[in-house]
């Protein structure tokens, strides 16, 4: 009998118990569901897609993983920004100074033949002399130091002289100095590599390089021979022209050193934005 | 060697040649030239020997020294013909004692600091007379341009920017040269600029020595003017020279001794 009571006693405590637990259970269950209905969705219009749920990170300390994405991809935005920009410059200016195409494939790229690369030195010298004929205050001298490939001797008035180095048509490179100056090495060769002693001509071989880069034009070299040095006769007044924006001479002690490449008038380097 | 332009720049008011050089010294720093050393030009007198027998007036030769080329030297015919020689030249003029005598006292030189401003070279000096500074020259060479008449507003606009309104014009040595191209290998055109400048201070130290002259001559009572002179001749500035000529004409009474001594205005 007493068994029996013991029996049915600890059932009782065994479902009460039960019972607790299971409400218990039901209490967090519910507890559960009023939280999660307050969470709501993520949203989906994240700029950071599901990255952004990073942000939602409470350990910011630890993980700085949404800060240092955040940057990535600012940095990355800015890129593809400069990127566009600077691909519209390049295509406005063509600047294929090799023969070989961007387009051309990888297969073709040996059959493309350099013509412009090819041409006799007669040719050249032809063109040369014609260009030289066309300026009468511009005297072309035309060495070849070593090979086939051409090196100009300019001389403009009683202004300056620039050494021109042609790699057939293309002109690979030029320096500028004073009239005045050495145009020789000690050993007695044309020195093509020394810079002008004096700022003036250095600023005008920078600028004379600018040139070289705007005037391209593959197809036709002679064209961008003619257009180089109708562009560095433009020097003839370097001294004596005053700037066409400030209309003065001098601007940290040099003279206006740029030359517009369309309209030839001369600018102070700071002048000519 | 670039075009050069030597010039006398006046002494500025109220102020000694050495505050007015320092005063120059200072704008040029400011401008960002730099300081590169120091720079000498003298020059010695020679009498031909023998010209005065003929009635003529003497011949002068001027025997030149620049620090700019060091090794050489410059002899000038006045009027004539010159030559750029070694620089033991020296020498060879005392063997030649008996054909040029050496003017004693008659050495000028002019003395001071070389700086540089990106392709100008200013060179600012005390020229001094028997051991007296007399007045300032100042020397602006472009470099990189050979021809006077093409750099010409351009050099005009530096010198402007440190010696305010009163610059000189292209300098004759380059206005008489026909094809204006500057000799680049010796420096003739800035020596004759150099005599010229030492020979208009040598005449304005004459003029005011003999109006001090004329004056204790004709106006003893006037104690003050002689004073006045003196003053001038001492400090040597353009502006004591005004006043005293100004005061001589406005007292009217001598007549001859404004025609005698002409005014400043047309310096010859």
């Amino acid at each position: 009998m007493k068994n029996k009571e013991t029996l049915e006693g600890r059932e009782k405590v065994f479902i009460t118990d039960f019972q607790d637990n299971l409400q218990s259970v039901n209490r967090d269950l519910n507890e559960l569901e009023r939280l999660s209905n307050l969470v709501g969705r993520p949203s989906e219009s994240h700029p950071l897609h599901n990255s952004g749920l990073l942000s939602l990170d409470p350990v910011q300390d630890k993980t700085p993983l949404y800060s240092q994405l955040l940057q990535a991809y600012k940095w990355s935005n800015k890129l593809q920004y400069h990127a566009g920009l600077a691909s519209s410059l390049l295509n406005q200016q063509s600047l294929k100074r090799s023969a070989n195409q961007m387009g051309a494939s990888a297969k073709r790229r040996p059959k493309v033949q350099p013509s412009t690369l090819v041409l006799p030195p007669q040719y050249v010298d032809d063109v040369i002399s014609r260009i030289g004929r066309m300026f009468p205050d511009m005297t072309i001298e035309l060495f070849r130091p070593n090979g086939t490939s051409a090196v100009l001797l300019v001389t403009l008035g009683k202004v300056l002289k620039a050494i021109v180095v042609m790699r057939s048509l293309f002109i690979d490179r030029t320096i500028v100095r004073a009239f005045n100056e050495n145009l020789y090495a000690e050993d007695g060769k044309l020195d093509i590599w020394s810079k002008s002693n004096y700022q003036v001509f250095q600023k005008v071989t920078d600028h004379a390089t600018t040139a070289l880069l705007h005037y391209q034009l593959p197809q036709m070299p002679d064209v961008v021979v003619r257009s180089f040095m109708t562009w560095l006769r433009s020097f003839i007044k370097l001294f004596q022209t005053p700037c066409q924006r400030c209309g003065k001479y001098l601007q940290d002690g040099l003279p206006p050193t740029w030359r517009d490449f369309r309209t030839l008038e001369a600018f102070h380097d700071s002048c000519r934005q | 060697m670039g075009v050069t332009c030597v010039c006398q720049v006046p002494v500025a008011e109220g102020k000694s040649v050495q505050q007015t050089v320092d005063i120059l010294h200072r704008k040029l720093e400011q401008l960002g030239a730099v300081k590169q050393g120091n720079f000498c030009v003298d020059c010695e007198t020679y009498h031909a020997a023998g010209s005065n027998t003929s009635g003529q007036p003497p011949k002068f030769l001027y025997v030149m020294h620049n620090t700019e080329t060091p090794l050489s030297c410059l002899a000038l015919f006045e009027g004539g013909p010159y030559l750029t020689a070694d620089g033991n030249f020296d020498v060879l003029m005392v063997k030649l004692k008996s054909h040029f005598q050496n003017a004693k006292g008659h050495k000028v030189e002019s003395r001071g600091s070389r700086y540089q401003y990106c392709d100008f070279l200013i060179k600012v000096g005390t020229v001094t007379m028997s051991s007296s500074a007399r007045g300032i020259s100042v020397e602006v060479e472009y470099c990189p341009c050979v021809v006077p008449g093409d750099c010409w507003n351009l050099m005009k606009e530096f010198m402007q920017s440190f010696l305010g309104p009163s610059i000189p014009e292209l300098p004759s040595v380059y206005t008489t040269k026909p094809e204006g191209l500057y000799v680049p290998v010796d420096s003739t055109d800035t020596m004759t600029q150099y005599l010229e400048l030492f020979g208009k201070v040598r005449k304005q130290q004459l003029r005011s020595e003999r109006v001090v002259f004329v004056l204790r001559k004709h106006l003893t009572g006037t104690v003050a003017w002689v004073w006045v002179a003196q003053q001038c001749v001492q400090k040597r500035t353009e502006v004591a020279m005004l006043t005293l000529f100004s005061g001589i004409k406005a007292s009217s009474r001598l007549f001859s001794l404004t025609s005698l001594c002409p005014a400043p205005g047309h310096a010859s």
